[in-house]
């Protein structure tokens, strides 16, 4: 992204919120797991270096992969300098096989995998952070992700009672941030349903979403205690326990009808001695400490996946509500708003697919719902549109009708009269028709959205020329 | 905004056509006038009434006459003056003496076209007995029901400035009129053009009609098919309950209004040959078929709004629907 003017302070309030939210999970992590011997500071230092490497290199226009390798380079030379300073200091105790080492770091009372998890981590967010569109989006989800990290952490911190350093600090820094970074891009993008005569109902959204999420954070610590706890399971067995004897009585009374075989009336043979283990008995299958270890993390990371999901959800939905509620009490329609978190997600998984060779399976997906993707990329070009010229400053108006705004874009590049009327008619067939256009349309359509950014390069390289020849002929006069 | 013939189909552009030689003839006679012409087959496509308001002398009478020698309809005037009663409208029975039985005398309603000229300068009880002719396509006299024929259209006209004489007409039947067209003075070029026209002869009185009853039903029948996407209708119904919760509105549009503006999206979207309906044609639509049926506040009156006024705040501020992220 063009880190210039209103993008900078958007993206440095993303970076606060990271860095709060971020910092408190590490802070924990270092209490719990660690035994405080967890060099956080060097950790969260991770995060500006990737930041600055990244964006140096996003900005000389490199290739995904390119930013990859040297993204994945630049982490393991860090990660093994400090690795091989500790093994320099702290000599290995006694040689082991390859596998127990190997479970011994992936040990996540490991100190050595706790930095090396913790710091891949804060790489990950810093790359995230200097390839990421700022946008009112992206800083909303981001809000919506940091309250739940934030939840989890305090949560945890008042039930183990960790007594954290900087807890206040860090919790309001994140506020501070994200109603700045919120508020700022906002006001800067001026548009969709928090616009104009929406701002009382979006504050007023924001603040019940933000007080109901902490109230209900503050009644949990309150109210779950591990007493409570206990008790709830407890409560949960004895009733289970009840259920199960009522349904026993009620099949011994059952059965009790049924006559019983003769069998059954006889003496029961006499008791047999115990079963002994034979001598060369051995388990079937025997697994070894150091895989049990290995399994025992994938098996914690998966539950806590699970977990973090859920309150994911939990907590979309909790707003998704709200806004339907705020939307029907004012009689409007109102825009539905996902969450950064999820589009990362999805991009991410896509990329997945896509680095494991596995396109067929969208090529065959592709197939079934060909016409409608072709309308969809017709829209997709369309919003592309729309954002070049927003980028511009040639911004459109909420209630402008794309044929209201065709005159503008016109002004902006009369060049491109004929792309922009193509378009612009192609959009509208497109979003408000009942039959989507054909194939070759699509076609024709990404065609013009090339020429139209040709001939802006043209231009803007005319506009370049025309400065080098007038400073040229100013230094020859 | 014009689509090509391959893109919409032939039957669409059959309304495209006609709407064509519709303005066309009309414009034989009205100087200029583009969007009013557009407006009254926009209200014959829909099978809705047409409120032509306007000064003295604009053309509001001749408008009315000309759409009606357009269509090879039946057609009928009626001049409202004071003492105009209701059986002059809808027909009365009357006793025929050389049968010795009544008869039924239709009134000028029982028409394809009705002109209704000064519709204000008739009195209340003549104006109500226009009310059931309107919504319901029927009269009743003397317990008798008679159904109007198909297609039937009342073309109304009334002065807005002249209130001596007059009485204002009731919300009930102003809601039953589609469209409100004013037609405005004309330019200083249409009005030496005028002069120019009518300086020998009328041209009025050499009129083809171009269309017949069977056609003009046929147009209404394909005008309905033409497709609305939901975001788009989800659009129309914001903006009538917009005009309901707003601050200088007293009374708000009805369901009605919402049917008509639906209705009348759906013409002029088949007038300029698309078989579906954008924004654009709802907007451009809102004001003519929505102003006239609203009632503002004495203190919007007072600082200089109109219903217009207001109609055109609604308009830009409700957001159309385009892309949810953009």
């Amino acid at each position: 992204m063009n880190w210039t003017g209103t993008s900078l302070i958007g993206g440095l309030s993303l970076g606060g919120m990271q860095i709060s939210w971020f910092a408190l999970s590490v802070l924990v992590l270092n209490r719990r797991a660690a035994g405080d011997s967890l060099p956080w500071i060097a950790i969260l230092l991770f995060y500006p270096i990737s930041w600055g490497l990244n964006l140096f290199l996003h900005n000389r226009n490199r290739g995904w992969k390119f930013l990859l390798c040297l993204n994945g380079i630049s982490l393991f030379f860090v990660l093994g300098i400090l690795m091989g300073f500790r093994i320099l200091v702290i000599p290995a105790p006694a040689p082991e096989s390859w596998l127990a080492l190997a479970a011994r770091f992936f040990n996540p009372h490991q100190v050595e995998f706790l930095f090396f998890i913790t710091s891949g981590v804060a790489w990950g967010l810093g790359c995230r952070l200097a390839l990421l569109k700022i946008s009112f989006r992206s800083l909303f989800g981001e809000l919506q992700f940091g309250l739940l990290v934030l939840f989890v952490a305090l949560f945890a911190e008042h039930h183990l009672q960790m007594n954290l350093p900087h807890l206040i600090l860090l919790s309001l820094g994140f506020f501070s941030f994200a109603l700045l970074g919120v508020g700022f891009t906002h006001g800067h993008e001026h548009a969709g349903w928090t616009s104009s005569r929406f701002l009382s109902t979006w504050v007023l959204l924001l603040l019940v979403a933000v007080a109901l999420i902490l109230s209900a954070g503050l009644l949990i610590s309150i109210l779950v205690s591990p007493a409570f706890v206990q008790f709830l399971l407890s409560l949960l067995y004895r009733t289970g326990e009840f259920l199960f004897g009522i349904l026993g009585r009620i099949l011994g009374f059952l059965l009790s009808f049924l006559p019983l075989p003769e069998s059954a009336l006889s003496p029961p043979p006499p008791s047999s001695p115990p079963a002994s283990r034979p001598e060369d008995w051995s388990p079937f299958f025997l697994i070894s400490d150091s895989t049990r270890e290995i399994l025992r993390v994938l098996w914690t990371l998966m539950v806590s996946s699970l977990l973090l999901v859920a309150l994911w959800r939990v907590s979309s939905q909790i707003l998704d509500w709200l806004r339907r509620k705020m939307g029907t009490a004012t009689g409007d329609e109102v825009e539905p708003l996902p969450g950064a978190f999820r589009a990362d997600l999805r991009i991410f998984l896509l990329w997945i697919f896509d680095t494991l060779s596995l396109k067929w399976l969208f090529r065959l997906l592709a197939k079934r719902k060909r016409r409608s993707r072709e309308s969809n990329s017709i829209r997709q070009s369309y919003i592309r549109l729309l954002q070049w010229a927003a980028a511009k400053g040639c911004r459109r108006d909420i209630s402008q009708t794309p044929f209201e705004y065709l005159p503008r874009l016109l002004d902006s590049l009369p060049e491109a009269r004929e792309d922009f009327f193509f378009l612009t008619r192609q959009y509208v067939r497109a979003r408000y028709g009942a039959s989507p256009p054909a194939g070759e349309v699509f076609e024709e359509v990404k065609h013009r959205w090339e020429n139209i950014q040709r001939v802006e390069a043209r231009r803007k390289k005319g506009a370049k020329n025309k400065i080098g020849d007038g400073a040229y002929e100013r230094n020859e006069s | 905004m014009r689509e090509t013939k391959a893109e919409t189909g032939p039957e669409i552009h059959k309304i495209a056509a006609a709407a064509k030689r519709f303005t066309e003839n009309v414009g034989r006679v009205i100087v200029g006038k583009e969007e009013p012409i557009q407006w009254v087959f926009i209200g014959l496509l829909c099978g809705g009434h047409l409120l032509i308001e306007d000064v003295p002398g604009v053309g509001k009478t001749l408008l009315a006459k000309t759409a009606a020698r357009s269509l090879g309809c039946t057609f009928k005037r009626i001049q409202c003056t004071p003492d105009l009663l209701p059986a002059d409208v809808t027909g009365l029975h009357y006793f025929n003496q050389k049968k010795s039985e009544f008869e039924f005398r239709p009134g000028p309603i029982l028409a394809n076209l009705v002109l209704v000229d000064e519709i204000n300068r008739a009195m209340p009880r003549t104006q109500s007995c226009l009310l059931e002719c309107m919504q319901e396509q029927q009269v009743t006299v003397d317990w008798h029901t008679f159904s109007l024929p198909r297609p039937f259209l009342i073309l109304a006209t009334q002065n807005p400035i002249e209130l001596e004489g007059t009485f204002p007409l009731p919300e009930a039947q102003l809601d039953r009129f589609l469209l409100r067209v004013k037609l405005g003075y004309p330019s200083a070029a249409e009005e030496a053009t005028i002069l120019s026209r009518f300086q020998e002869t009328n041209p009025l009185d050499s009129l083809p009609a171009i269309l017949e009853a069977k056609d003009l039903l046929d147009l209404q029948r394909l005008s309905q098919q033409v497709y609305v996407e939901p975001s788009v209708r989800g659009y129309i119904t914001s903006l009538t309950r917009a005009t309901r919760s707003h601050a200088d509105i007293r009374l708000g549009a009805s369901p009605r209004s919402s049917l008509g503006l639906h209705s009348a999206a759906q013409a002029r979207a088949a007038i300029e040959g698309r078989s579906y309906v954008i924004p654009d044609d709802v907007k451009s639509l809102f004001v003519p078929v929505i102003a006239h049926r609203l009632l503002i506040k004495p203190e919007a009156r007072m600082r200089g709004k109109t219903e217009e006024d207001v109609l055109r705040e609604i308009l830009e501020c409700l957001p159309i629907p385009l892309e949810e992220h953009v």
